[in-house]
């Protein structure tokens, strides 16, 4: 029975090889490297060694050059059966190598078993001449063989670049989604936090102001009568107490208090009116309790958010609105606002020192425009480039996330429309944003 | 304007005693006379014994008895009063159940104007006029 050296670092092909051998009538060695395989080469001589080409310590190409050099070995056919060193120039270098053939995984077993089978015929006859290779041809060899070693290492390279590259981008948009949600959860607590306490403040504002108008009402009565009592009073000549009641008067100051009470009053509600005013631009802004889309006048939404950014707005900025006329636009209100509020706030971070924000809007039939222009430090075309990226931010470490540009040019596109940016260092910046009238009717 | 000769009689009620104190001084000028409850229990038991009122308004969220069922309850034995829910919380879904259930006429949110309220309540009392 001819025997066979299977030669292979993977025991899943060394054991499909030796089935396949072995049911083909073939006595079967196996070994795991190049180094093994001398080893049971040596000690016991096999009619015809199938070798991988890909193995630690001593790989396929090595074994064949040994082998081809060892007086007992060099009439020993081998086969280099190999699925990484696939490319013709590999198989080139293989034969010279003095191999019987080269077969490229997966052959079909009838195949290999063929090519045994014609190794085993030829292998009376002496393969390679008596000859050793002359020192140049060596040295060709090795150069060949170094090239192949090369070129494999760097596709192993490349492939694995690739498969880094891959990771990593996996990484990075699953560390935006993760931030975008965190994000996105905070605003909408926020959201509830605002709505609830839009509620409570909204009782008490009620009876507040309501009372301040009783209030008016019952200064203007008190007014009018202590004005005819002290008409009655100040013209009754004889009036025994009219020099203590004056006294009075002037003591608690009665005249100040009643022309007071009326502007006292008014400043009062005025003040009530604001608390107002803020808690419903709040429970707009927030829109808690909407989860749908409806129909919205941006004009409406942007003051809104101007009213609540004003806090942010008013030490630094000069608000200039040039509103136009805009259509109606199907829109998430919130969403929106977040944008707006967005970039009023970045607008007001962006001046060093006083400034003007110009919010504009106009529109025709298909779209609504709106722009925020700052007369900040303005950014370099580099900067204004990344400006949209996730994570990407001008501020020092710890003020911002970097992803509220990010959030907002997803809102918009979502919106179906765009957000761009132009600016000039030290002159400002201006971003405008366009909306498509039937934006969301269209992404169904 | 009223064609009897008793007076108008309006009921108020909620949990907040500073609302209904409000609410009573906004009608100092009105020929009203206004009662006030601090639940819906309260509002009922006064209905069964003191006689008849043109207009009841009623908070939405009160404990208890809610600002609906205590209004639904209104309805159903003395379904010509005029309903009115004043209310901080605007929430879409209770509004919609409140006028539904409750058979509400008007819907009005807190904070509320003075003035409007006036307009609101002679409206009401000339459509129970009717």
């Amino acid at each position: 029975m001819a025997k066979i050296l299977v030669v292979d670092d993977d025991e899943l092909s060394r054991s499909l090889l030796n089935l396949i051998l072995q049911k083909a009538g073939f006595a079967v060695q196996c070994a795991a490297d190049g180094a093994e395989a001398m080893q049971a080469a040596l000690s016991e001589k096999p009619d015809v060694i199938i070798t991988d080409a890909m193995m630690p310590v001593i790989d396929g190409f090595e074994l064949c050059r040994q082998c081809k050099r060892d007086a007992d070995l060099k009439h020993v056919p081998i086969i280099i059966y190999s699925g990484d060193y696939e490319r013709e120039e590999d198989q080139e270098f293989g034969l010279s190598l003095g191999a019987f053939r080269y077969l490229l995984k997966p052959s079909p077993p009838a195949e290999i078993v063929t090519a045994v089978n014609q190794a085993l015929s030829v292998s009376k006859r002496s393969f390679l001449t008596d000859a050793d290779l002359n020192l140049a041809q060596e040295m060709q060899q090795l150069r060949s063989y170094n090239e192949i070693l090369f070129v494999k290492l760097e596709n192993k390279m490349k492939q694995l670049q690739q498969t880094i590259d891959e990771h990593t981008k996996a990484e990075e948009a699953l560390k935006l989604m993760q931030g975008q949600i965190v994000q996105q959860e905070k605003m909408a607590s926020i959201g509830q936090l605002a709505a609830g306490v839009a509620h409570e403040i909204n009782n008490p504002m009620g009876f507040i102001t309501s009372n301040l108008t009783s209030l008016a009402k019952y200064a203007s009565r008190l007014d009018e009568y202590i004005a005819v009592l002290q008409q009655s009073l100040f013209s009754c000549p004889n009036h025994p107490d009219t020099a203590e009641i004056d006294l009075l008067r002037q003591k608690l100051k009665v005249d100040y208090v009643i022309s007071d009470m009326c502007e006292l009053i008014n400043e009062s509600l005025d003040g009530a009116n604001r608390v107002s005013r803020i808690v419903q631009d709040l429970k707009s802004f927030s829109r808690v309790d909407q989860l749908e889309s409806c129909r919205t006048n941006v004009n409406e939404a942007l003051g809104t958010t101007i009213n609540i950014a004003w806090n942010e707005l008013k030490y630094i900025a000069t608000l200039e609105r040039d509103f136009g006329q805009i259509p109606d636009l199907v829109c998430f209100p919130q969403q929106l606002n977040q944008v707006f509020l967005n970039l009023l706030v970045n607008a007001a971070q962006a001046l060093e020192k006083p400034g003007t924000i110009t919010v504009r809007t106009w529109g025709d039939s298909d779209n609504v425009f709106v722009s925020v222009a700052d007369t900040g430090k303005g950014m370099t075309p580099e900067v204004a480039q990344k400006v949209f990226d996730p994570f990407f931010t001008t501020k020092e470490a710890g003020k911002g996330t970097g992803l509220g540009l990010s959030i907002s040019s997803d809102i918009i596109r979502k919106h179906g429309g765009e957000i761009a940016v132009e600016s000039t260092p030290g002159v400002g910046t201006t971003f405008t944003v366009r909306l498509p009238v039937d934006g969301l009717l269209q992404k169904v | 304007m009223s064609e009897t000769s008793d007076p108008i009689r309006i009921l108020c009620v909620d949990d907040e005693r500073n609302v209904l104190r409000a609410l009573e001084r906004i009608f100092l000028d009105d020929d009203y006379e206004i009662v006030i409850a601090g639940s819906g229990e309260e509002g009922l038991q006064i209905m069964e014994e003191s006689g008849t009122f043109q207009v009841v308004i009623s908070d939405y969220r009160m404990p208890v008895m809610n600002g609906v069922e205590f209004l639904k309850t209104v309805y159903e034995r003395w379904p010509e009063t005029v309903r009115i829910v004043l209310s901080g919380y605007a929430d879409a879904g209770a509004i919609v159940a409140a006028i539904n259930e409750g058979h509400i006429y008007r819907f009005i949110p807190k904070p509320w104007n003075d003035d409007e309220l006036r307009v609101t309540l002679q409206n009401c009392l000339e459509r129970y006029f009717l």
